[in-house]
């Protein structure tokens, strides 16, 4: 079963929104930093929840840096901001302009990492409220650190339901001269994704009356 | 929302009231209250007014604001100075929208102005803080849940543990550099280096000690040394730096010879150091060595030269048999002689003595071998001993000398046989008169270097009839009784040689030719008065004698000796037992002359005793007769001044070869008197006879397109008149010649036409400009018939040919009219002009 299908003009919207809370969380994250962030999500993909692993290892065969946040309203599920370990790295690298090798990643920097993911989350979760006229309410951020299968069944374990399917979208990060790449994974059920179909719709809808 | 204070949790009197009717619930709220007010991290509740709903202890102790100053007023209320957007973002994110969020102490370092204690208070050091927000709602309505954790002592934990984790690193990268240091100089070294425990357990070792044993390092670790080397305990090394040579085994079961050191480190260590070096190779290279030098001086002892050798100062060090016994010496007492002393080198025709041979060699560090003719003198009683010597430098590694080897040899018997063959080779065995392979090369010598002999050829008389009445054999011995006459008669230094059968010549160098001639004289007479007697007869032979002067121009023996021959003809031909001079006949007196006048030229070449003239031809087509170009005409100067015209001096020339040397002083001169008058309005051509010799010519062709180069003169101002004859004799040569002047613009007359007899033929093969119609013709052309026809004829051809034709020996207007009338374009002559000199001041 492919679950709930979405066609080009959704994904399309999907992305431009996305993008728009992006956006604004670059915003946020210059504020942090006092420099220039660019981030932008270029792709959006939908995929089985178990099929995440393979994708995850595309991105680093080891363990990389996830900030897991749970959301909830009128759709309710997971969002994961996924970096490989050396951008994780490089993230907080660049931002407080240390120097942290990939596999030192301190208690601290990895609060500091959970708060990138929580500006870049909830930034996502505030537009898509506010565009889909729904309310989204967010959990606190946890940083996770372990291998491909391991995030998986925990967050398998945790929704309870093979089921759930993926929102796959690819974030480009860029700052001062140095780029890095991660993702940005919601994980919803086929309920909660099905909401979400149906609130791009009439999103759509509204857009074209 | 200004209406909610009655919901703070204030102990207020609405509270307690509803407390009252709520006993249980009051108490749990206490409780939680309490657990709040307790907790060990701030806790601020802020209501959807963002108005402070509660504030805890933790809190009124680092801020130093009491709960009942914060309760129901803003963070911007209780904190002016706070000043974080994000703050404000966040509690309005978790307010509006109810997103929580983490504020980390890294991006957000200290939000709220809390201080750890009074003394930072003072400072303005503000507590690290870590910040959630978290939404929640009670009774339709939002708060936010702010939570404060002070992460000073994290911070500076994380800080510390990051400084530490940084120098481990650091000792960490030393101590792997140094070990591999270690490690690479340990393998770095030939020798094998293991340490070994008490027990002789091999508990580490070095690259080398796996390639001497054959064993992956990890194979000996762990393995007892006596494994690989049996003979090896431990137990009995009680010297510190024992060095002992042990047989020992690779792993592969190969013999090796170790020279082991084994040391052990220190009393309280208890581990031995032993270094192994394999020295199996050098025992065996040290045996090869024993032998070798065994066979050498084996070799030594039986050779059958001299060998000495000696050090750097030339010490004798050794000597074998043979050289002590061409030393005249005994062997022990050679060593530590200096070589000097004992073998002394000597010309053996001068008896010279000669510079050092070994020391020689040892300085300029080369292999020296003494002169062919050298003697040894040695013994007491000095006597010498032809020999061969070679002395060859010894080096070192690093090719320095350490001394030398001297190898010599009696050559007595082989230089008593190359000095007969060298005799031999030279001389007539029957007479021991040299013959006539040596005579021609002394003639040959005495030409080369120009020096004044005369040649004597000798031809016995009668002496085919001794040979055929009474034999070889006396032929033989008459041949040997002449030859000794022959020889009285003369001087050391001169030579005679029997050139073979009954033939001789004598070769008197520095001897005046009257001399010469009466020595001749008194031969024939000595041998005329010397009886020879055999058996019962006596026989007289007589003796023809030829003689010429070898002079400076003679290039080869054969012609000298030809000479002689021929004037020794002569003198047999006017009677026997004569002594006739060549050139004395008439044919032989022209060429006397002529050797006479070329010396003479040789002279005035030298000294530039010419004078040359110049005599103008001009164009008789019209009457003012305009002149054209001069011709150079040369005369040479004689004694007291006489002025000797070219026919006395040219063919003398010619014949020695000296033409070429004139053509050049005229040319020459020519170009300077050119040179000399470049400004002058009016420029003239001049023409100049070149002779046959130096038309074929390379070097000729060259000296002279040098001199056009140098002196830069033009076509214009010059050309080049060749005799007939002269192009005849080669004319591929004289072509080329031509061609390559007239390339440059240069202009050619053929002289002197007319005088050849096939003329005609060649004019069609040379690139001329101008024919000269050969004054003898001229001269008569007026009385004499032929003479005009053949000026005609000549004329008409040239005309026909393109050539325009000049008339020499023009001596009147008799001959210019008649000239005219064919159509002669030029003329020369005394009837235009005599000659005049053309410098005006010689």
């Amino acid at each position: 079963m492919n679950g709930v299908e979405f066609n080009e003009l959704q994904r399309d919207s999907i992305i431009e929104l996305i993008n728009l809370g992006i956006g604004r969380a670059a915003d946020a994250l210059a504020q942090i930093v006092s420099e220039e962030v660019h981030v932008a999500v270029p792709s959006v993909k939908f995929i089985q929840y178990k099929n995440l692993v393979e994708h995850l290892r595309e991105i680093d065969d080891c363990e990389p840096s996830v900030v897991a946040q749970r959301f909830s309203g009128d759709f309710s599920g997971n969002a994961l901001l996924i970096f490989p370990r050396k951008s994780g790295a490089t993230l907080v690298n660049l931002m407080l302009r240390d120097t942290v090798s990939d596999d030192q990643i301190s208690d601290l920097e990895e609060e500091a990492l959970a708060e990138i993911g929580n500006i870049i989350l909830n930034a996502c979760f505030g537009l898509l409220a506010e565009l889909l006229s729904t309310q989204l309410d967010g959990d606190l951020p946890t940083y996770i650190r372990a291998n491909a299968e391991k995030i998986l069944e925990q967050n398998i374990n945790e929704i309870n339901d093979e089921t759930v399917q993926v929102m796959l979208l690819q974030v480009d990060f860029s700052l001062a001269s140095s780029k890095t790449k991660g993702f940005v994974v919601f994980a919803m059920d086929v309920a909660s994704m099905e909401t979400f179909k149906a609130k791009v719709d009439s999103y759509l809808a509204n857009i074209f009356s | 929302m200004q209406t909610t204070h009655e919901n703070n949790l204030v102990l207020d009197a609405s509270i307690v009231e509803a407390s009252i009717k709520k006993p249980d619930m009051l108490q749990s709220y206490e409780i939680a209250l309490k657990a709040f007010k307790l907790q060990d991290l701030g806790i601020i509740v802020i209501d959807s007014a963002y108005r402070v709903f509660l504030w805890n202890d933790w809190l009124a102790n680092y801020s130093g604001i009491s709960d009942q100053s914060a309760l129901g007023k803003t963070l911007e209320d209780i904190f002016p100075e706070l000043d974080s957007p994000r703050l404000s973002n966040a509690l309005s994110n978790a307010l509006e929208k109810g997103m929580s969020a983490v504020l980390s102490q890294m991006f957000n370092k200290h939000p709220l102005p809390l201080f750890a204690d009074f003394s930072s208070r003072e400072l303005g050091r503000r507590m690290r803080q870590q910040i959630n927000i978290k939404p929640f709602e009670c009774d339709g309505e939002r708060f936010a849940l702010i939570e404060i954790k002070n992460v000073t002592a994290s911070v500076e934990k994380e800080k510390i543990l990051k400084q530490r984790t940084h120098d481990m690193k650091v000792l960490y990268d030393q101590n792997i550099n140094q070990k591999k240091h270690l490690q690479n100089i340990l393998n770095s070294s030939t020798d094998a280096i293991l340490t070994l425990s008490l027990e002789g357990m091999i508990l580490d070792n070095n690259y080398s000690a796996s390639k001497i044993f054959q064993a992956e390092s990890e194979l000996l670790k762990g393995k007892s040394i006596s494994s690989f080397v049996p003979e090896y305990n431990i137990k009995k090394i009680d010297d510190y730096f024992a060095q002992q040579l042990f047989a020992a085994k690779t792993a592969s079961d190969h013999d090796l010879l170790l020279e082991i050191t084994s040391n052990k480190l220190a009393d309280n260590e208890q581990i031995f150091v032993v270094t192994l070096r394999d020295i199996s190779e050098q025992q065996a290279m040290r045996e090869a060595f024993f032998r070798s030098e065994r066979l050498a001086q084996t070799a030594l002892e039986s050779i059958a030269d001299g060998v000495v050798t000696t050090n750097r100062e030339g010490i004798i060090e050794s000597a074998n048999p043979i050289a002590a016994s061409l030393l005249k010496r005994r062997r022990a007492q050679l060593k530590g002689l200096p070589i000097a002393g004992v073998f002394e080198l000597l010309y053996d025709d001068t008896l010279e003595v000669q510079d050092d041979l070994v020391i020689r060699c040892i300085k300029q560090a080369i292999t020296i071998s003494a002169p062919g003719n050298s003697v040894l003198r040695a013994g007491r009683n000095k006597s010498l001993l032809p020999i061969m010597a070679t002395a060859s430098p010894i080096f070192d590694e690093r090719n320095k000398v350490t001394g030398a080897v001297l190898v010599f040899r009696d050559v007595k018997e082989s230089r008593r046989l190359s000095t007969k063959l060298s005799w031999e080779a030279s001389h007539d065995t029957l007479t021991g008169l040299s013959n006539r392979k040596a005579f021609n090369e002394e003639l040959e010598s005495v030409i080369k270097n120009s020096r004044n002999a005369v040649l004597l050829f000798l031809d016995l008389d009668r002496f085919k009839l001794v040979n055929d009445t009474a034999g070889h054999a006396v032929g033989d011995e008459l041949l040997k009784r002449v030859a000794e006459v022959f020889t009285e008669h003369f001087r050391d230094d001169d030579l005679v040689a029997r050139l073979g059968g009954d033939e001789f010549a004598i070769l008197l160098t520095d001897c005046p030719f009257e001399k010469a001639r009466e020595l001749a004289r008194n031969l024939c007479i000595a041998i005329e008065h010397c009886p020879f007697p055999w058996q019962d007869r006596v026989f007289t032979v007589g003796v023809s004698i030829g003689l010429t002067l070898i002079h400076r121009d003679d290039k080869s023996p054969s012609k000298v000796i030809e000479r002689a021959d021929a004037a020794c003809y002569s003198a047999k031909k006017s009677g026997r037992s004569r002594v006739h001079v060549f050139g004395e006949s008439e044919e032989e007196t022209e060429y006397q002359a002529n050797i006479n006048r070329a010396s003479k030229i040789s002279e005035a070449i030298s000294n530039e005793r010419f004078v040359l003239y110049k005599q103008p031809i001009v164009e008789i087509s019209n009457k003012q007769r305009k002149l054209h170009h001069y011709e150079i005409l040369i005369r040479m100067l004689g004694d007291e001044g006489a002025i000797i015209p070219p026919n006395e001096f040219i063919p003398a020339a010619e014949q020695f070869g000296l033409m070429q040397a004139v053509d050049r002083y005229v040319i020459s001169k020519v170009a300077k008197y050119i040179d000399m008058n470049k400004n002058r309005e009016q420029s003239f051509s001049f023409a100049i006879n070149l002779s046959g010799a130096s038309i074929i010519d390379e070097m000729f062709l060259k000296f002279l397109d040098d001199l056009i180069q140098t002196e830069g003169v033009l076509p214009s101002q010059m050309h080049f008149e060749i005799t007939e004859t002269a192009a005849i004799s080669n004319l591929g040569r004289a072509k080329k010649f031509i061609e390559h002047f007239k390339e440059l613009g240069f202009c050619f007359a053929l002289d002197d036409f007319g005088s050849g007899m096939s003329s005609f033929g060649y004019l069609k093969n040379l690139p001329i400009d101008y024919i000269k119609i050969d004054g003898q013709f001229v001269k008569e052309i007026v009385g004499n018939e032929t003479d005009f026809a053949m000026v005609s004829s000549i004329n008409y051809l040239g005309r026909m040919m393109g050539l325009k034709c000049i008339a020499e020996f023009v001596e009147n207007d008799d001959i210019i009219n008649k000239l005219t009338s064919i159509g002669v374009d030029f003329a020369q002559g005394y009837g235009i002009e005599k000659p005049t000199p053309l410098f005006e001041v010689e």
